[in-house]
């Protein structure tokens, strides 16, 4: 993918957030939808299959079906986020374990804090790197 | 049977960038068994030591999931099409 500057819309944030805190104390997950600049355009919130406040699994059909809508519409994956109810929105154990997109941000958001934080992150062969995530106003 | 493969982001490196690529085969199993041979490195990716489909990668011809047909030994048609999904899971434990 693009290489991204950290620019992230505050709206796709507060979509997020408001996903995070509809499901809580279960962990939420969904994926961020880029354009074809690589930049940041629509949250797509995901059921969690198993609807757990320590974990979280998209089901495979779902996330099979969203593709599809998106390759349709010119649009790629760019993220995929889930929360930390009530920890540290960075990366567990099992995280970087089941990371199976090395091109794709990882977002995580928590409602530990207030406002919540929300932390991007790569994740490859089992290294995380935080990348700076910037909110802004308007359009990415 | 010529069938359309999708290979999801993660596996781009290994098809030398192509979001899709052709092959023939009557079966899922031998679509992967020419994929292991055309890609290096991709076998791995998707299969475990005894050759069978990795936990997390799905497999779907279609619309369906080869779990709910018949696994690997699920029969294509000329022009199916067969998506490779890498599961997305995790959680703060």
């Amino acid at each position: 993918m693009k290489e991204w500057d950290g620019r992230f819309p505050r709206s796709l944030y507060e979509e997020i957030v408001a996903h995070a805190r509809s499901v809580f104390p279960e962990e939420c997950c969904g994926l961020v939808a880029g354009d074809r600049n690589g930049r940041p355009v629509r949250v797509i919130p995901m059921e969690n299959s198993l609807h757990s406040p320590v974990r979280y699994q998209m089901e495979p059909r779902e996330q099979f079906q969203v593709q599809k809508s998106l390759r349709s519409e010119g649009l790629e994956m760019w993220a995929i986020y889930h929360s930390h109810p009530v920890t540290e929105p960075v990366p567990s154990a099992t995280d970087i374990r089941l990371a199976f997109y090395p091109d794709l941000i990882y977002l995580l958001t928590s409602l530990k804090d207030t406002p919540p934080l929300l932390r991007s992150f790569r994740i490859r062969d089992g290294h995380v790197e935080e990348a700076p995530l910037t909110l802004t106003d308007g359009i990415a | 049977m010529s069938v359309l493969i999708r290979i999801p982001t993660p596996l781009r490196p290994l098809t030398n960038g192509q979001n899709e690529v052709q092959e023939t085969g009557g079966s899922v199993q031998e679509i992967l068994d020419k994929l292991t041979v055309r890609y290096p490195g991709i076998g791995e990716r998707l299969l475990d030591e005894k050759g069978d489909v990795r936990r997390f990668i799905n497999i779907y011809v279609n619309e369906e999931d080869i779990r709910f047909r018949d696994g690997v030994q699920t029969a294509l048609k000329e022009g199916d099409e067969l998506s490779i999904i890498p599961a997305i899971a995790g959680g703060s434990r």
